[in-house]
């Protein structure tokens, strides 16, 4: 399937057969081609064929293939006629970014970043299968499913301030424990506090470019210091979550006469009882990954309290989802806002924006690779009005992780990272190999579409020299 | 499942009576590989055989056989769940052939 040029950097798929909306996908000249041979230009026309979308089926510079959606991808649906898609959403609910700030420089704590990156190995729960060291029953699993990031604080294990700043306080709106299984609760009783494996991710990273430094000093960040990044999301129970609601769909759909191109696109009008009961258990789900969040960030701080010399002080950027759907006000409608691998960024003013960084904007923390850099962003008024209020996410996969196998030796990879004064641990070289930098976009070039297209700021850059892979 | 895992069958495991109905047989074999994908994150419990008594549009039934990981033994990946994208279920022959994307 084409996409026409309709802006410098903004091609589109015009209305046809079943869409309701038009397709808008946000790419360079470059990225276009790739974009269309993987057929993601398809699944964005097909996510357009949704009751109740409106405005446009949108994909993101870093987009790619996915199952059902592409990652990348953002729809919007009206409150009162729309649906809800868990395939728009994602297996990971509530896959997201945590950033720490520390008060020490990188250059303070590189000489002993080997020590730092064994305690974190050691410290937090990373890999295929390894359980974290909470085990919880299914009524205090609930309850983490209710407070969230809260839970985790309220037990010592972080500070209130950690709070203030995350992304809707720490905790979903509407989560409902009751609307989650008894085996997505047997799934994540044993995983809070766990990284888990693929691309999730906690790295030792250094502020080496400032663009904005007002943003920058009211995210408190600022050239040289050593900062602290940290990708995971639901685990088990989020994945259960998404799987328990592909199952029970259907029903809804068939009453409300509802067919869709792509089965994993399966989806609820909001208010049928389908619907409600996901975005109450998606929610819950959401709560867990803020609360695994925190708990990593506990575990971090340990670390870092046993590897340096110096406090390092780590507070708390920002916490935020790239896999969620929620309600949102838009141009004075009521919407439900599913971003699949794509960034909700709430410009500067905007009063959903947390205090604290209203005047900035919402930070947008969007990581590269382990070879190359991350970033901070923040969103401009042009999101707000062109992609509800959306970024991207991350780099974007250019190859799956079994070509990635394929072409990757891990020791290569390894000998390429120390050279570039990267400190790296994992359980698994293999999967260390299929995470290589090759395997992804350009992040340099994807923050650059969101910045030319008129969607984002760039804040900082963040530049890797330790990273933990499950 | 298991080779993807990289998981040997090994001895022993408790054979339990299975049994999904569903509208359809895409559906049914969904079923099927979530309860693996399920048993092993979860209880860490590993499948290793499965003798199937019906396999019709509708119903899946059958015997399997589940051992439970070794100490210290994990999968070489997480399967975070069986997906309906690109799902096909043909039968030819007396045979069943299925298409399936794992999210991994």
């Amino acid at each position: 399937m084409k996409a026409h040029k309709v802006g410098d950097f903004v091609w589109e798929i015009p209305k046809s057969g079943a869409m309701r909306v038009p397709g808008r996908i946000f790419a360079s000249q470059d990225m276009i081609g790739r974009i269309e041979r993987e057929r993601v230009a398809e699944q964005v026309a097909n996510v357009a064929c949704l009751p109740g979308i409106v405005g446009a089926s949108l994909a993101m510079p870093d987009c790619h293939w996915g199952y059902g959606a592409p990652v990348g991808g953002v729809a919007a649906t009206d409150a009162r006629t729309g649906v809800v898609s868990p395939g728009l959403v994602g297996y990971d609910i509530s896959c997201g970014m945590r950033l720490l700030a520390s008060g020490l420089d990188a250059a303070a704590v590189r000489p002993n970043a080997g020590a730092l990156m064994d305690a974190l190995h050691a410290g937090v729960a990373s890999g295929v299968g390894k359980g974290g060291a909470i085990r919880l029953g299914a009524r205090e699993l609930e309850t983490v499913l209710a407070q969230g990031a809260r839970w985790v604080v309220e037990r010592g294990r972080g500070e209130p301030k950690d709070l203030e700043v995350l992304e809707d306080g720490g905790l979903a709106a509407g989560a409902d424990p009751g609307k989650v299984s008894a085996r997505a609760l047997e799934r994540g009783g044993g995983q809070l506090g766990t990284l888990g494996s693929g691309n999730h991710f906690l790295e030792l990273q250094e502020v080496d470019e400032v663009y904005d430094e007002t943003a920058a000093a009211a995210f408190g960040l600022r050239r040289g210091q050593f900062v602290l990044m940290i990708h995971t999301g639901s685990r088990g129970l989020g994945y259960q979550v998404c799987t328990d609601a592909l199952t029970a769909m259907p029903a809804a759909m068939r009453r409300a006469q509802i067919s869709l191109p792509d089965r994993q696109l399966a989806c609820a009008p909001l208010d049928s009882r389908e619907g409600r009961d996901y975005l109450g258990a998606m929610a819950a789900a959401a709560n867990f990954a803020r609360a695994n969040r925190q708990e990593i960030t506990h575990a971090a701080r340990k670390a870092c309290a046993a590897a340096l010399p110096e406090d390092a002080r780590l507070c708390v950027v920002y916490d935020l989802s790239h896999n969620l759907a929620t309600m949102e006000e838009h141009g004075g409608r009521k919407l439900c806002v599913h971003r699949k691998g794509a960034t909700r960024a709430f410009p500067a003013g905007h009063p959903s924006v947390t205090p604290a960084y209203r005047a900035a904007g919402q930070p947008v923390l969007v990581p590269g690779t382990m070879g190359t850099a991350s970033y901070v962003l923040v969103g401009t008024d042009g999101a707000l009005r062109d992609t509800f209020a959306s970024l991207c996410h991350g780099a974007g996969r250019v190859m799956s992780r079994t070509e990635a196998s394929k072409r990757v030796r891990p020791a290569e990879l390894k000998a390429r990272l120390d050279r570039y004064g990267v400190t790296a641990r994992t359980d698994s070289w293999k999967g260390f190999a299929e995470e290589a930098p090759e395997a992804y976009k350009d992040v340099a070039e994807v923050v650059e579409v969101c910045v030319q297209a008129g969607l984002a700021k760039k804040v900082v850059r963040l530049k890797p020299f330790g990273v933990l892979k499950g | 499942m298991r080779s993807l895992w990289a998981l040997p069958a090994g001895k022993g495991g408790r054979s339990e009576p299975f049994g999904f109905e569903a509208e359809d047989r895409e559906s049914l074999l969904v079923m099927w590989l979530e309860e693996a994908i399920f048993r092993l994150s979860a209880r860490g419990e590993l499948l290793t055989e499965a003798r199937f008594s019906e396999a019709s549009a509708k119903a899946l039934r059958g015997t399997a056989r589940w051992r439970p990981l070794a100490k210290g033994e994990r999968p070489r990946l997480e399967v975070k769940a069986a997906t309906y994208h690109g799902l096909k279920v043909l039968r030819r022959a007396g045979r069943y052939s299925a298409t399936v994307i794992l999210d991994v």
